[in-house]
């Protein structure tokens, strides 16, 4: 039942299925080991998504925490707004998200998934909340050169 | 955390990532069952679980089986030594030293069969030995003794004869009856003397292997030819003399030395659990204090790998975190400069072969220390996820060292040790104050200085 559920959220931070696997039993480990601090009259799946999501971040510090020291230079990129015709699958969208490097995935995930603010995603990632805003701004123009290679440019209609 | 002014790229993959269905994967599972299969304590690897452990325990069977092997290696040893001398001595004028080796071997057996060693070495240790009881200088073939006479033990049926060359040279022939050809040898006051005028040759060196009652037995001799009868004190040993050289083993009696040493080092909070294997590698003098006993020092390198739950580390002088929240988890990882200074005890020795104990005390000296930590639920928001320092700090006598030994002798020169050890705290380690036990298994090489001899 929350095997589905947590993929979904590993898979996000992972670069393949395999690393999604290690972090979900990784989560798991830590809900077995750990449920006598879980309060019940909460609902458990908030509780296993932020251990989950916790995990990712711990995964993703310990394999690639070179990435964190990225540029930090603000975007000054114009914001381009698309239109995105649908018809594209959940499989193919995670497959976008993990084309992009670990950084950006991972502020990109904590903000625009998981509805994180760039000082709290600063915080848990240990990097400036310029680091933070930056990634996010390159994480979303790598998305968009990904969306339109996918959909060869009849899908993107630039406004 | 929700935001506004959400662009369509962002609402595409928020939508995009809702409609997931993973199907379940039974492997995923057996990945996780095994995870848990092996977490017993708060989620970490028990210490008799780990890997740590299981080497430690294979280092201490590689030793107790050295042990158990003691009786066997004692003899191999001794006849390693005889075959050795015989072999490479540039004095030995003998023609066919295989011979020699082989007749040696027939000794061995009768020595195995005879199963007096413990007997001989003792009575050889207090200096018990028969005087002879016949001034007879002759073989006396029915009568095996050694009444100030040497013979080599007709074991299986075969001895060996000598003969002596017109070039000076003997050579020593086997034969499966010990009736015929016997060559007579004589002594003479101090000295065992073969031959008669110029080809005279003496025994210069026995090894006496077995002790029964009024009668040595002989594992072999070592003969030399004298070009003339003049030339006969050089390294003419007497009984006396041969007893004294079996009995004073400092051919392996280092008076100190120096090694290198590495290990993996396993370390634990607590007994319960360990993250991953550190390492140590360092050098190591042992002087000798006695036959038994020796002192040794050192200064190791060590890179020490730790996991434990949070509330057993009691970081700072306050013994807790301070403003910090209390993290669920926390890895340590620091270097080390162990110095210990242990006493060895040697509680076995034949030949080439050491088994020791070792105790002492460590102290150490923190090069860098590092600290992650976890939370697992909800993170505090003044919580902080690691802590490292490249401070040093130094703490006296901070460790007990424990272990248990083999060494072995290549040469004089060079011995390689395998010692299992282990190390148990006596004051808290590091920034988080934790108790950290250490298992793991010293592979030494050393290279030995004796006492120049007068």
């Amino acid at each position: 039942m929350f095997y589905s559920y947590g993929m979904s959220v590993c898979i996000r931070y992972s670069n393949d299925r395999d690393e999604a696997v290690e972090i979900l039993n990784e989560g798991f480990m830590k809900v077995f080991t750990n449920l006598k601090k879980f309060d019940l009259s909460k609902p458990f799946k908030p509780w296993l998504r932020k251990i989950l999501i916790n995990c990712s971040i711990n995964n993703f510090k310990a394999k690639q925490k070179k990435f964190l020291e990225e540029s930090i230079e603000e975007s000054k990129g114009k914001e381009v707004q698309e239109e995105i015709i649908s018809g594209i699958s959940y499989q193919e969208i995670v497959e976008m998200i993990q084309k992009l490097s670990p950084a950006y995935r991972t502020v990109f995930n904590l903000y625009v998934i998981e509805g994180y603010k760039h000082e709290e995603i600063a915080d848990m990632l240990g990097i400036s909340v310029g680091t933070s805003k930056s990634n996010l701004a390159k994480a979303k123009k790598n998305l968009r050169e990904i969306l339109n290679e996918f959909f060869q440019d009849d899908y993107v209609k630039t406004k | 955390m929700s935001k506004q002014n959400k662009d369509r790229l962002e609402e595409f993959f928020i939508k995009g990532t809702q409609n997931y269905n993973f199907e379940f994967n039974e492997g995923d599972w057996k990945k996780l069952e095994k995870k848990l299969n092996k977490v017993d304590n708060g989620g970490f690897v028990p210490f008799w679980r780990s890997n740590g452990f299981k080497i430690f325990l294979a280092s201490l069977a590689v030793v107790i089986a050295a042990i158990l092997f003691l009786p066997v290696n004692k003899f191999l040893d001794e006849d390693d030594q005889i075959t050795e001398k015989a072999s490479t001595d540039p004095r030995l004028t003998i023609e066919d030293s295989d011979r020699l080796e082989s007749n040696d071997e027939d000794v061995q057996e009768g020595r195995v069969n005879n199963d007096k060693d413990n007997q001989r070495q003792s009575a050889i240790s207090s200096g018990q030995v028969p005087e002879s009881k016949s001034g007879d200088n002759k073989l006396d073939e029915e009568n095996p003794t050694i009444n100030n006479q040497f013979q080599h033990q007709p074991n299986n049926q075969n001895s060996f004869q000598g003969q002596i060359s017109d070039h000076g040279n003997l050579t020593l022939e086997e034969e499966k009856s010990s009736s015929a050809g016997v060559p007579s040898f004589n002594k003479s006051n101090e000295n065992l003397i073969y031959g008669t005028g110029q080809n005279q040759y003496e025994v210069y060196s026995i090894v006496p292997i077995g002790l029964q009652e009024n009668e040595i037995i002989l594992t072999g001799v070592e003969i030399r030819g004298l070009e003339n009868a003049g030339a006969k004190e050089e390294a003419v040993l007497t009984e006396g003399e041969l007893i004294e050289e079996e009995k004073d083993q400092s051919i392996y009696q280092p008076t100190f030395s120096v090694g290198i040493t590495i290990s993996p080092d396993f370390s634990t909070v607590g007994i319960q659990g360990y993250s991953k294997p550190g390492t140590r590698v360092g050098g190591l003098l042992t002087f000798s204090l006695s036959e038994k006993f020796a002192l040794r020092t050192g200064a190791i390198l060590t890179q020490n790998i730790y996991s434990a739950s949070g509330d057993q580390y009691k970081p700072g002088s306050g013994g807790g975190y301070g403003s910090f929240p209390t993290p669920e988890a926390a890895t340590g990882e620091c270097r080390i400069v162990d110095i210990p200074i242990s006493l060895r005890y040697n509680f076995s020795q034949a030949g080439r072969h050491k088994w020791y104990l070792m105790g002492g005390f460590t102290s150490y000296v923190m090069l860098d220390e590092k600290y992650d930590f976890t939370y697992v639920n909800n993170k505090p928001p003044n919580a902080i996820d690691s802590w490292e320092s490249d401070g040093t700090s130094a703490h006296i006598f901070g460790l007990v060292n424990l272990s248990i030994g083999y060494e072995h002798f290549i040469s004089q020169k060079w011995s390689f040790q395998v010692e299992p050890f282990i190390n148990i705290p006596v004051t808290g380690i590091g920034w988080g104050n934790v108790d950290l036990y250490s298992v793991g298994s010293y592979f030494t090489i050393k290279r030995n200085f004796y006492k120049s001899k007068e």
